[in-house]
């Protein structure tokens, strides 16, 4: 049942995105994201879209793996179109009482929600085709100029690896402690909402326990092998190579071909 | 009495190329049988065992108890899983009560039974599994780990099952602690419980079942008493399995020419075929 969340997940498979340098694929997400909120015309989103497309074919990782992730948030994506949809003033195309849609209302839904489809896509290739620890390797090489305002750079990127690293575990755990409890009985999925919150507290209770005892048994293992923080040097140091370079010049590119889009044709609204 | 027929399971039956976790099951539990289940890790055991209570549902195929065939539409399955009782691995990770006495009182209460009713089946269980009336009212946090896994047997325990499932119980237990677990399994099969004991341990088993399944990716590959499971020594070792020692020592003694009964795993017996060996020269 807790299977089908795909938050964060990885993707193995051997492509050039695979291969990318974790901090290219995070600059390159945030600069997807910027083009995303660049565009307000039909050629800007056609050039998301382009990226978009080209980035799934590299990432060879199936379409229809990139698209589960979106079960999640469609719920939220319905609730941002249907308020659009009916609450926007403007050129009144239909009517009906109270209800009225308008040629604005449509138009900014149908951006909107373009905008929240890309933006979820994009950063999901980048999570499928990214490690947990290539990533927070590229989060701390990318922070470390905030090393100098005294920000425990390695440390953030430690805690954020450790927990993305932690989400599995608790998940099996979670599904093991609720069948030991439903093999003593117990139901979670009672009607009324004061029992279900009550029958929660043998699942939440094991769960806490095993959660503080992993962690400290995490820390005494790290402490054993002498973890000091920061001050250690890397196996496997993340160093750039020509195809990180051109896949930056190609970002940058992008980018100012949707700026120049912006500028030259005319908005849609 | 339980059965499995052709029961195939898989996790992800979604996902292309996904291999089952159980295949070809085809398996019969009459009551009051001590049935031990060996395996490989990851060979399906637990999977299988998840079964016995409806905690997973066949893909494929049926699980029958009693009569009556559990699958998705089965509807409420508390009455199933107090007669038949689940004890998971490590189920000292599934303590939750500020009291050991209340933890155990936790199968009960949702049986719906009476506070008192409640009360005297913990206490019944906790005395089972030899834990002290001094403990009662301690935070089951507090005890040892030993301790523990005698509380969380008798929560489920206290549900006064018909059958018994033990998922690994003397994982990481010391031999003192697995001999007292295995002892109070037998008495519990003696006074008429069907148990049903998962282990990858051969010398854990061949002592109190008195019927083994050995499963082996997902199929059970032999079904039968210790004695004609032993005999497949080979078999048995390319499943990453083996015999017990006591079985071990005496068939290499027969291949190097000792006329010694070479299906023995019970220390004396074994011993005593020696001597008569010995005697004969
Ligand atoms: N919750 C689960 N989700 C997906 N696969 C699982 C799950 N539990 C077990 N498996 C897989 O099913 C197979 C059998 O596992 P299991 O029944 O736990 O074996 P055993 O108890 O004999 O070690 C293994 O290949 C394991 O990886
Ligand atoms: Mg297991």
């Amino acid at each position: 049942m807790l299977r089908d969340i795909t938050l964060g997940q990885y993707y193995p498979a051997d492509s050039l995105l695979h291969k990318l340098d974790p901090r290219v694929k995070i600059v390159g997400t945030i600069i997807y994201i910027a083009i995303l909120f660049v565009a307000d015309n039909v050629w800007g989103y056609l050039l998301a879209a382009m990226a978009l497309g080209v980035m799934i074919v590299m990432s060879k990782v199936p379409v229809r793996f990139i698209f589960k992730g979106m079960r999640a948030i469609i719920f939220l994506l319905m609730i941002t179109v249907v308020f659009n949809v009916f609450l926007t003033p403007g050129r009144v195309l239909f009517q009906w009482k109270a209800i009225k849609i308008t040629y604005e209302g449509l138009l900014i839904a149908g951006t909107m929600a373009i905008r929240l489809i890309f933006l979820i896509v994009g950063t999901s290739i980048m999570t499928l085709t990214t490690t947990p620890n290539q990533l927070t390797d590229a989060l701390e090489a990318l922070m470390s100029p905030f090393k100098k305002i005294k920000l425990p750079v390695h440390e953030v990127a430690m805690m954020m690896s450790i927990a993305l690293r932690f989400i599995p575990i608790l998940m099996e755990e979670t599904d093991k402690i609720m069948k030991a409890q439903m093999a003593r009985g117990a139901g979670f999925d009672s009607k009324r909402l004061t029992d279900r919150a009550k029958s929660l507290i043998p699942l939440l209770v094991p769960l806490f326990v095993s959660a503080f005892r992993r962690a400290n048994d995490l820390a005494m293992a790290m402490e054993a092998r002498c973890y000091r923080g920061g001050e250690r040097t890397r196996m496997k140091p993340l160093q750039y190579c020509s195809r990180d370079y051109m896949s930056y010049a190609v970002l940058w590119i992008v980018l100012i071909g949707a700026i120049v889009i912006r500028v030259l044709l005319p908005a849609m609204v | 009495m339980l059965e499995f027929v052709d029961v195939e399971y898989y996790y992800d039956s979604d996902m292309p190329g996904a291999t089952p976790a159980l295949r070809d099951i085809n398996l019969k539990i009459e009551d009051g049988e001590f049935v031990g289940i060996i395996g490989h890790t990851g060979s399906g055991k637990s999977t299988l065992v998840q079964h016995m209570n409806g905690l997973l549902n066949p893909t494929k195929g049926k699980y029958i108890y009693d009569g009556t065939v559990i699958d998705a539409k089965s509807g409420n399955l508390k009455e199933l899983r107090a007669k038949v009782g689940l004890v998971f691995q490590y189920p000292e990770h599934q303590l939750f009560e500020a009291t050991v006495l209340e933890d155990v009182c936790f199968g009960p209460k949702n049986m719906g039974l009476t506070d008192d009713e409640c009360k005297k089946r913990a206490v019944e269980a906790l005395d089972k599994v030899g834990v002290d009336a001094k403990y009662y009212d301690a935070s089951p946090f507090e005890l040892s780990g030993g301790q523990k896994r005698r509380v969380a047997i008798a929560g489920v325990l206290a549900m006064s099952p018909r059958v018994l499932v033990l998922d690994e119980p003397t994982a990481g237990l010391d031999p003192e602690g697995r001999h007292d677990l295995l002892n109070m399994l037998k008495t519990l099969n003696d006074e008429g419980m069907t148990i049903v004991l998962v282990s990858h341990s051969m010398d854990d088993v061949a002592k109190y079942a008195r019927r083994l399944v050995v499963i082996d990716n997902a199929y059970i590959a032999f079904d039968g008493t210790p004695t004609e499971v032993f005999s497949h020594k080979s078999e048995l070792v390319n499943m990453g399995l083996n015999v017990p020692q006591i079985t071990g020592i005496m068939q290499s003694l027969k291949s190097n020419g000792f006329d010694v009964d070479d299906t023995l795993f019970d220390v004396d017996a074994a011993a005593e075929s020696i001597m008569k060996c010995l005697d004969r020269k």
